[in-house]
């Protein structure tokens, strides 16, 4: 079973057993920056939760929860409304990406929203065209609703903009569960170990949703054995419509996505790559937008497809 | 493949330059030049780009709505099959130069499978493997519990070219990754011209002259270098769309007589809807009078791609 659009939430309220578990999370973690205990020396663990809870946790779940209402209320007709909360759906996730205050200990460059996070992971990734491609839909979200094209709308957040949000959020888990394996700075270990703790806290409850064993080697692994880790979450990834070969792990962890996968009785058949194949293979959705427009009788439209749309890129 | 987008039509309007030395391609181009030098008016290397627009076309589009992908169809087997057998070629072009390039190999299983999601035999694709599968289903060759078999092999030969190219030393001097790797590639080319030969049979038997074309043109390049008589035969009858219903019969049988050339066997091809015409040869078939003590079948597609290039 896949985890769809209205159960995310109810995804994280089932595992947290907390209707308020985001803000349950950062509070305990004031709490903590008031009152350092001996385990916290410092203030930088809370700090860090309180800011990597708010980024994956409060921006993702509002950012989605706006566009959920967008869509709902563009199929009331209510198109003025729609467009509003698709707006505040895209101000989440953007945040005011304003360069950050330099007495700040978490350098980013575009600010501190979800797409301030993407942006600060996928040059680890090499997948920045990714982040853009998430700002893009999100225009493009919003000339649909001007449209009154809900159903059109709701494909898009579905197959573009949750899994996009959800890869960002997979790579940061990723990549901070790699840093963890290597870590040898001892007061690196604190900001590490608490961003890693919110990364993984963000995932796993949609992660149980769909298989409680590959939830728990996820978390098991994380910060251990960062291939374990992935090799187990590649199996729920599609549940999620998110493209393993998006995710472009191979330059963080040596291990990598099947391109294709098969198992007999007699016969074993999987083809890994071994370098990053994403933007090539998607070639097929040039073919795939051809045959949409073909399909309509539109030949103009699919010659020019096939002349100017490139979805592959070298 | 040059950086940047790269759209459907810049596979076939980049060949010439970019494969202007590769023996898959040459054999095209030698195949369909006319007597300056170009196909259709255009530049012969373009062959495929000028065939895909040729369909996009209303007055086509009203002959039958099933005439609608006749563009999608030829940018698949003309455009990207020639563009995968690219990216083969020059894994071994890079060997030779002694580099080790597995993205090649990536690339090619890339452009064959796709982005898209597939499990087990699912068509459901839009490139080389989903054309693979719907072959292999007229063929009898579909297996309820997986892929074809057709895909499966070239899977395994990617799988295997990816290996030897992940070995230490690969392609340095004095390893032994050139001559391995070469005749992988061979027989993944091979194999890749399995759902191309199908598709043309099928078209062939349901009289859809328009796929024929399309088909025809994917394949019938590639037997200039087998029997010379055989390619001008189906090249008059085919290319130049010169049949008729009771030649077809003949042809398809010429078509047969490749498959040795191409190291193939009817086996490898399957009989269309179960009806079963194609007898191979045997491994000590006379050749002009000699007796072969060892099966050579496989060393013939090698020497009519070797004809044409230096390196496969």
């Amino acid at each position: 079973m896949g985890v769809d659009q209205n159960s995310y939430f109810n995804s994280y309220v089932k595992f947290f057993s907390d209707e308020f578990y985001a803000d349950s999370i950062i509070l305990s973690s004031f709490h903590l920056e008031t009152h350092p205990s001996s385990i916290h020396t410092t203030t930088v663990q809370p700090n860090t939760t309180i800011y990597k809870a708010a980024q994956t946790m409060v921006l993702f779940m509002g950012s989605l929860q706006h566009i959920h209402t967008a869509v709902n209320m563009c199929r009331l007709g209510m198109v003025d409304q729609a467009k509003s909360e698709w707006d505040r759906g895209i101000g989440l996730f953007l945040g005011s990406a304003v360069k950050p205050d330099q007495d700040i200990a978490y350098p980013v460059d575009n600010g501190h929203s979800l797409y301030a996070l993407g942006k600060e992971i996928c040059g680890v990734f090499n997948s920045c065209d990714e982040v853009d491609k998430i700002y893009d839909a999100f225009l493009v979200g919003a000339k649909l609703l001007d449209q009154s094209l809900c159903t059109d709308t709701l494909r898009l957040a579905e197959s573009t903009i949750k899994p996009s949000l959800l890869t960002t959020i997979i790579q940061a888990m990723i990549e901070s569960s790699a840093k963890i394996e290597n870590i040898t700075d001892a007061n690196e270990d604190m900001f590490a170990y608490a961003t890693g703790n919110i990364y993984v806290l963000s995932m796993i409850p949609l992660i149980n949703a769909i298989d409680s064993d590959t939830a728990k080697i996820v978390s098991l692994n994380m910060g251990i054995n960062t291939n374990a880790l992935f090799s187990a979450l590649k199996s729920i990834l599609p549940k999620l419509y998110i493209n393993c070969t998006d995710l472009r792990v191979e330059r963080v962890i040596s291990d990598g996505c099947d391109l294709y996968s098969f198992s007999d009785t007699n016969s074993s058949v999987a083809y890994k790559t071994s370098s990053n194949i994403t933007n090539l293979a998607k070639i097929d959705l040039d073919v795939k937008l051809m045959i949409d427009a073909l399909s309509k009788d539109e030949a103009d439209l699919a010659e020019i497809v096939y002349s100017n749309v490139s979805n592959c890129s070298g | 493949m040059p950086s940047g987008k790269w759209n459907l039509a810049n596979f076939s309007l980049h060949a010439s330059q970019l494969m202007a030395n590769e023996s898959t391609f040459t054999l095209f181009k030698f195949a369909l030049a006319d007597i300056s030098g170009k196909y259709l008016g255009a530049d012969v290397g373009a062959f495929g780009d000028t065939l895909v627009r040729s369909f996009f076309n209303k007055t086509i589009f009203g002959l039958s709505p099933n005439y609608r992908s006749l563009s999608v169809e030829a940018a698949i087997a003309l455009n990207v099959w020639m563009y995968v057998a690219h990216q083969l070629h020059s894994a071994v072009t890079e060997c030779w130069n002694g580099r080790a390039n597995i993205a090649l190999i990536d690339a090619a299983a890339a452009y064959w499978i796709g982005s898209l999601p597939l499990e087990g035999n699912s068509t459901q694709g839009y490139l080389l493997y989903s054309l693979s599968e719907k072959a292999a289903s007229l063929f009898m060759q579909s297996s309820n519990a997986g892929p074809s078999s057709t895909n499966k092999k070239i899977l395994q030969l990617f799988k295997q070219a990816s290996i030897l190219l992940s070995s230490p030393r690969a392609c340095q001097d004095g390893s032994t990754t050139m001559s391995h790797l070469r005749s992988v590639i061979i027989q993944s080319i091979s194999q890749m011209t399995i759902p191309l030969i199908q598709h043309l049979i099928a078209n062939l038997k349901q009289g859809d002259r328009l796929r024929v074309k399309i088909y025809a043109h994917a394949i019938v390049p590639l037997f200039v270098g087998c029997r010379s008589s055989t390619f001008y035969y189906l090249k008059s009858k085919l290319l130049e769309d010169s049949y008729s219903a009771d030649d077809v019969e003949e042809i398809i049988s010429k078509i047969e007589d490749v498959y040795e050339c191409l190291d193939l066997s009817c086996h490898d091809i399957g009989s269309y809807q179960g009806i079963t015409t194609c007898v191979d040869a045997t491994a000590d078939t006379p050749l002009a009078g000699f007796v072969p003590t060892t099966d050579i079948r496989s060393v013939r597609l090698q020497t009519a791609l070797s004809l044409y290039n230096i390196f496969v």
